[in-house]
């Protein structure tokens, strides 16, 4: 068995990634510019890399798909680095490296109104509905397949909103160089003569904030989005 | 004068200036024509009659200083949109963020941010106290023992540089929860049997205690809080610096003209409610009840604050409040009169839909009012606290619970020889600031808290409470709480700028 695989990825599978990739690689070029998101890819309520060579990607998903199986590792690393030789992208280079492109955003014992079943909701992970066009995309039930209510799904996330924002104007500072807690309010400086540093930082904060905007905006939660919306204006700075 | 000037014109500039001011009134149209008349004569002119065209620049050009006026007549300032002014200690200046290099205000501040914020609130009041009389030196001793009379005001490093014992001296320190006993850091004060003066002394505020220091410990006679400014006091100080924001580029204080407005027009009348509760029938029909009553004398300002639902909770909470403000809607445009002539501004209570309970609050959001504001054009939602400039006047709006946390937060409770409110108003006023509280108590979005400040003082201060009404003046600032509609018999509080006098109904 085992050597079946492994002939099968270095012959047959090998030869038919090479086939696709090229077929890819021709007809969807992706963007040129390496910031910049390219359209092909879809944006899901967990999208936060910016996608952009299809190429690229799908070595990268197929190669870390196959690479679970510890038996034929040997011939997966192979053909992942003939793969990216052929699309001209390093095997060792940053942007080689597989990153999980959904974030997760789990919301704690959601309760179905219909069957009562409870249970830990990923809004970015969990399946949706399939929009038809006419339905808005919701949650469902993995009991009874009955829809969640999007609004109480777009209260909590409001309230969750405001207890991160809460800890973080109550949080404690603590000293860069002594590592102690700040106990004081007005001196600048600690004891020790370091400087401050937050314990929540801001870059963390906003992570949270633009994975609810993508939440927002794909589940139409207006309210949820115009609040997300007015935190990102008062603060010019973290808006990238 | 002006009919000399008047006679080389042609007849149809004539015409045209005639039409141009005729909605003006007799006091503006002497005034205005003097104006226009200068503009004229200013102009290069190729003969020697006056041509429609020159007068019509000159029109425009006077026109546009006359809508300066208007325009300054009455405004809402949001919180958000206060101009930041930073004590500079070594100019002893209030300077404008642009000319300091302090980076623009973010929600989210940095570490620094969160010690500036008392600093600031402490540099305020001490450079309010270092220009009391109590403090500074006579110019001429006139009798010897004027001069003893006088306290030395000191920091607390110049007092631990002492080997020896220092007397009669006042420091400017903030209340702050000891950690060790026996301990003497250095911003706490070690608090035992004293007198206190009249106010609510609550952990984080700033008092001076007045006592002598010897071997590390500073023995405290007596607590005070900082005397308070008159904002005349501060103005003659720091000049015609426009603190309170708002589109006038000097303090309106200094404003004639609006001065004028404000002493004509008598009828000029400002409602204030608040807990509004739309949800609650009783509350619709007591509003309906009222609207009626002002329906042949529509007021100027329908001041409206939260809640703005007796139940603001639960996954229904919007959908609800986009009903009340329907109902309400409705209930207005049923008196033309006042939809026509009245404005409307609402501001958020702590329990109303938004980013949390942290101040400043911003407005409901747009997507909750936006039917309202298309059936009463007239209406403003804005920021909790907010401000409003009516003529020369500087109103502060606050919609919180504050008696109660401050006293519930108090180190010592007060002594009855005041009323609460007025131990209440007097800590507000000398402290500076709407929340002289710790941030657990009150959070406060760190770089924002100067929109908090209470200075100079304004002319009128009102904080919307679930406290019993009162109206209390101090230092020449009115404050007043119109108290909980629905919870105090439906009883509200009606303002006449003209005069500052306030009516209970």
């Amino acid at each position: 068995m085992i050597t079946f695989s492994q002939d099968y990825v270095a012959n047959e599978l090998t030869q038919s990634f090479f086939t696709i990739t090229q077929k890819i690689k021709k007809k969807m070029a992706g963007s040129r510019n390496a910031t910049e998101p390219s359209d092909l890819f879809p944006v899901l309520p967990g999208s936060y890399l910016p996608l952009n060579n299809p190429a690229l990607e799908f070595i990268k998903y197929v190669c870390k798909v196959l690479s679970l199986d510890a038996n034929i590792t040997n011939q997966v690393n192979k053909l992942r680095r003939d793969l990216l030789r052929l699309i001209e992208v390093g095997e060792f280079s940053d942007e080689a490296q597989f990153r999980d492109p959904c974030r997760s955003y789990v919301l704690p014992e959601v309760i179905c109104r219909n069957c009562n079943f409870c249970r830990d909701l990923d809004l970015c992970k969990d399946p949706a509905l399939s929009q038809d066009g006419s339905v808005l995309p919701s949650w469902v039930c993995s009991n009874c397949e009955a829809q969640y209510d999007s609004d109480s799904i777009e209260m909590a996330l409001v309230e969750a909103l405001q207890k991160k924002l809460m800890a973080f104007m109550l949080q404690d500072l603590v000293c860069n160089k002594c590592r102690g807690v700040k106990d004081t309010h007005m001196p600048v400086y600690c004891s020790c003569a370091g400087e401050f540093a937050l314990t929540i930082s801001s870059q963390v904060f906003m992570e949270h904030i633009t994975i609810f905007q993508n939440i927002a905006r794909h589940y139409s939660m207006a309210y949820l989005l115009e609040t997300i919306e007015w935190l990102l204006r008062t603060n010019p700075q973290l808006q990238h | 004068g002006s009919r000399e000037r008047l006679k080389s014109w042609r007849g149809e500039a004539i015409k045209y200036l005639t039409e141009a001011l005729r909605s003006l009134s007799e006091v503006e149209l002497e005034d205005v024509i003097e104006k226009v008349i200068d503009a004229v004569e200013k102009q290069p002119l190729s003969s020697n009659m006056i041509e429609l065209s020159t007068v019509e620049a000159a029109v425009q050009e006077c026109s546009q200083a006359l809508d300066e006026t208007i325009e300054n007549v009455f405004n809402i300032i949001g919180a958000f949109d206060i101009p930041r002014y930073v004590y500079n200690s070594e100019r002893k200046r209030f300077l404008p963020l642009s000319m300091t290099n302090l980076p623009a205000p973010n929600l989210f501040g940095s570490a620094r941010d969160k010690a500036e914020l008392f600093r600031e609130r402490y540099s305020i009041l001490q450079q309010r106290i270092h220009r009391h009389e109590l403090f500074t030196p006579a110019a001429v001793v006139v009798h010897p023992d004027d001069s003893r009379s006088k306290f030395q005001l000191k920091t607390i490093e110049t007092l631990l540089g002492n080997t020896s014992k220092v007397g009669e001296v006042i420091v400017l320190g903030m209340i702050t929860q000891l950690k060790e006993v026996g301990c003497c850091s250095l911003r706490n004060i070690w608090v035992s049997s004293h007198s206190f003066h009249s106010g609510l002394y609550t952990e984080s505020c700033f008092v001076l205690a007045e006592g002598w220091y010897e071997d590390e410990v500073f023995h405290v006679n007596a607590f005070g809080f900082p005397p308070t400014e008159p904002s005349a006091t501060t103005r003659a100080f720091y000049g015609n610096i426009n603190f309170f924001g708002g589109p006038s580029s000097a303090s309106v204080k200094a404003s004639a003209k609006l001065k004028q407005l404000e002493d004509e027009n008598e009828d000029a009348m400002f409602v204030f409610l608040s807990d509004v509760w739309l949800d609650q029938a009783e509350v619709l029909e007591k509003l309906h009840m009222m609207f009626s009553g002002y329906s042949s004398a529509p007021p100027t300002c329908f001041f409206f604050c939260g809640n703005f639902s007796s139940a603001p909770y639960g996954k229904n909470q919007i959908q609800s409040l986009k009903g009340s403000l329907k109902a309400l809607a409705d209930i207005i445009c049923e008196y033309p009169s006042i939809h026509k002539s009245s404005r409307f501004v609402f501001i958020p209570g702590p329990e109303d839909p938004g980013p949390g309970s942290i101040l400043p609050r911003p407005p409901l959001a747009e997507n909750i009012t936006e039917e309202f504001r298309q059936l009463v054009p007239f209406s403003v939602f804005t920021t909790n606290p907010c401000r409003i400039q009516y003529c020369t006047q500087e109103i502060i709006i606050f919609r919180e619970d504050l008696v109660n946390k401050m006293c519930r937060n108090c180190v010592r409770f007060p002594n009855s020889n005041m009323d609460i409110p007025n131990h209440f108003v007097k800590t507000i006023l000398s402290q500076g600031h709407l929340t002289p509280l710790p941030l657990y108590v009150s959070p406060v979005y760190w770089a924002y808290d100067y929109s908090l400040r209470v200075y100079p003082l304004p002319d009128m201060l009102v904080i919307a409470d679930k406290y019993d009404p009162f109206t209390v003046t101090n230092t020449d600032c009115l404050c007043i709480n119109p108290g909980s509609f629905p919870r105090s018999g439906f009883s509200f509080k009606v303002f006449y700028p003209s005069n500052k006098t306030v009516e209970d109904r």
